[in-house]
This record gives structure tokens, sequence and C-alpha cells, in this order.
């Protein structure tokens, strides 16, 4: 008998979570297919449900939500929507996602692959989820009983594994714009196409008077989730914007590569991630800054 | 029977869930322009139009491409009056094998409509889903800038 599922195309919110609920661990979402069919074709992975959420109007497309001061994005927007997305995702450091996504895969990929299967895939290389966890995002998830909404922090739990329950579909995702100058950046070590990254750092910083006044470093590829170091975040505040410290660049990024536990497999021995890791951070930090001074230059 | 638009063609074609647009194209249609080699989407010489823009048929399932317009090698030009893109990969000798070929002006064309003026390094990236085991990437480069111009001039 052929290996086989059966397909079905729901076209609203509530009937994709009617299907999942009736089906339960045996169907499972398809946004692009890009992770889900590798492994289907591999036999990794076998379902005997596929719930195709790609023509779901509402899972698609990107949104400023007025009243919120945030950017909406849907689950099964694609990677290309991401990159030709025009102002709407150019609110300060959110244009991240932009260079994020210009990164990833391939431009035949992107053109499927979505933001919502990247984050539900997991895998520790996931570059959407180093980004929404740097612009401190939030996941919407709905399921035929109700919604919930968790921190793009709280969102993965282990290699391929998030909080997901078996009855939820992530929605949508929410990134709220921040006040004030702030800047962002994503820095991969990769090949120049295809390649999943070895290690990868996204830095945003917040200024006030010339000084740093919010940080934030995330560091993917070098764990089984993202990785960030509140004390290397911390080290970096009240530093000079205009003369930053070199020592104190220096200090976050020992503090927060030591955060990291890379493995060593055929992308990069773990000593090489962790020394990469460490340029990246660095490089991240003084773009960033560099970044904010072009945002609001000193009169 | 699902139905595909191939071509500009509506073809009522027989397939199961599971199957690929590559293996649909090539398998139930005769349409052999469409490759495939790594089957897993990193190669792109599967590569066909969907609504225009590029994706590898090797990663899709067949259902995933119903409603959509579906462009392969074969709904480009003909043998009498080629393409511009195909000329100037003839012009400028872009290929060895040809295998990678197809995808290859698939690729350039979305480019071109997208971007009708590209630097070189703007078809490198443009094209970086692909590779050409030959190595014929700075001719494919120069054909993709010839076709840039031909097709410029035209209009």
């Amino acid at each position: 008998m052929t290996r086989t599922f059966q397909y079905h195309r729901p076209l609203s919110i509530e009937e994709a979570c009617a299907l999942k609920a009736e089906y339960g661990d045996t169907a499972q979402f398809l946004g692009g297919g890009t992770d889900l069919h590798i492994e289907w074709k591999r036999g990794i992975r076998s379902f005997a449900h596929c719930i195709d959420i790609s023509r779901i109007p509402a899972l698609r497309g990107i949104q400023y939500e007025y009243g919120h001061a945030s950017v909406r994005i849907g689950a099964a927007t694609t990677l290309a929507d991401i990159i030709t997305a025009g102002d709407v995702v150019d609110h300060g450091p959110i244009a991240c996602l932009k260079e994020a996504a210009r990164h990833m895969a391939t431009p035949q990929l992107r053109n499927v692959a979505t933001v919502g299967g990247n984050l539900c895939h997991a895998s520790p290389c996931a570059d959407m989820g180093v980004v929404l966890n740097l612009l401190r995002g939030e996941a919407h998830l709905q399921s035929a009983t109700g919604c919930r909404s968790i921190t793009m922090s709280g969102f993965f739990v282990g290699v391929n594994q998030t909080v997901l329950e078996s009855d939820e579909l992530l929605t949508s995702l929410s990134v709220r714009v921040p006040e004030g100058p702030t800047s962002a950046v994503y820095l991969r070590a990769t090949r120049t196409s295809i390649d999943l990254a070895q290690a990868s750092v996204g830095v945003y910083l917040g200024m006030e008077d010339r000084a740093v006044a919010d940080a934030r470093i995330v560091v993917g590829a070098c764990a089984p989730v993202p990785v960030a170091s509140a004390e290397a975040n911390e080290r970096l505040i009240g530093m000079s914007v205009d003369q930053p410290s070199e020592n104190a660049i220096e200090a976050a990024a020992v503090l927060v590569v030591r955060s990291t536990s890379p493995i060593c497999d055929v992308r990069g021995s773990d000593s090489y991630r962790r020394e990469i890791a460490d340029v990246l951070v660095r490089r991240g930090i003084r773009e960033a800054l560099r970044r904010l001074r072009v945002a609001a230059p000193t009169v | 029977m699902p139905v595909l638009s191939v071509n500009g063609q509506s073809c009522a074609v027989d397939y199961e869930p599971h199957e690929t647009l590559a293996e649909v194209l090539r398998d139930r249609l005769g349409l052999h322009g469409v490759r495939v080699s790594c089957g897993e989407g990193e190669c792109g010489s599967c590569t066909v139009l969907l609504d225009g823009a590029p994706v590898t048929s090797c990663l899709l399932l067949a259902v995933q491409a119903e409603g959509r317009e579906i462009t392969t090698i074969e709904g480009l030009g003909t043998e009498d009056q080629l393409h511009p893109i195909q000329q100037a990969f003839l012009d400028e000798h872009a290929f060895q094998c040809g295998f990678c070929t197809p995808g290859l002006i698939l690729s350039t064309k979305a480019l071109l409509e997208v971007d009708p003026q590209p630097t070189a390094d703007d078809v490198a990236a443009a094209l970086s889903g692909h590779v050409c085991r030959c190595g014929a990437y700075v001719e494919i480069t120069n054909a993709v800038l010839r076709a840039a111009k031909t097709m410029g001039d035209r209009t």
C-alpha cells in the first residue's frame, strides 16, 4: 500500500482547528512544507492527515495594528512576503525581520516557506525564532477550545520542540514598535546560500541621552533554543553610543557566549561555533550602535 | 479529477495527495524540462514558476499548486522562436550538460520581471538557489545580463 495521507484545505482558522481537534496527533499542519516535506520524504515523519493552512486569508499578511503600536504577521506569511513587505515592516528594528529572511534558504524556498513553519519546526538554527525573540515578539495560538499568547522567549523548549499543544495552531506573531531611538541587526555565520547558520546573532539596542538604555543579544544555532543572557545585556546598559567601550562590548560577548551550549556536527565544531558567535556578537553590537547613530545623529 | 493550470492550459490530471508537483508534471504531463536532482529543494533544477514566482517543484505537493498558474520551461518560447532568455543562454554558452538550465531560465524570467536591470550581484543573489554542476556560473551571469539588455532594448 502506498504511503500517503488525506489532504485538507480549510479556509478558516476555525475550520483548521476543528480538523486538528478531530484528527489529533495523526494530523499535521502544512504551511509551505519546505521542512515538513523533507521529513516526509526521508521517512522521518508520517501523518495520516495533512491540514494545509496556507490558503487561510487570516493567516497571511503583515499589518500595523493601530492602538497597539505593533506589527502583526500572519503565521502563513512567506519569507518572500516579509522581504517584499513595504513600510509596514520598516518600523525601526522590526526591519531586522527582512534582514533575517534574506539570509534564509534560497529565493525559491523563500517563496514557499512560512514564518510559522520556521518557528513550529523549531530547529535550533531557526532564524525567525532568533529575530522574534530579539524583538520581544509574541506568538498567538488558537485551538478549537480557545486562544492564548506566549512571548517568544518562552516559545521554544528544545530541539524541534515548542510549547504548542497537539491541538494548537500558531496563527500570528506580533511585535511592538518600540519608542525612542532603537536599532536591530541580524548576522549569520554561514555559506552564501541555502545553508543553515552555524551561529547567528541578533542585537537590539535602545538609546536615551546618547547612552544605551535597552540592550538585547540573542544567539541562535548554538544551543537547543535561542539563547540570551541578562548579564550580557546588563553589561551594555549605560554605554556611550557615540564612544562605545570596547571592554563592555567584549565583556558582553564573553558573557552571552558562555550561555551557549553548541553541538559539534558536520556544519561546525562546538569550539568554532563559540568562537564565531563571539565575533558576531561584537560585530553585531558595533553595527547596532552604528545604526543608532545613523537613526539619531548628534546635531 | 484535479485540475492544474500548466503553461496556460487547464490539465485534468490524477494524483495522490503525497505526490510532488515535479513528479506530476514529469510523469503525468510529460514535461521533462522539469528536472529532479536533489529532491529536497536545494539544487534548483526542478524550479518552475508558480504565479510567476520561482519554486522548487520537488518540494511542493501537486495539490499545493492547484488554482495557481504553473509555468515550466516548455511554456517559454518555441523551437522556431526562442524566448530572449533562452537565446541569451545559447549566445553566451551558458551551459555544458544543460541539466540545470531550464530552472535557471525560469528564475531569470522571474528576476527580470522584478528587476529589469540587475547587476551581477543581483543576478548572483536571485540565482543563489541553483547549482550548476558543470560550473557555468560566469557564462550564466553573462547570459542573464545579456538577456536583460536584449529585453530592455525591446521596450
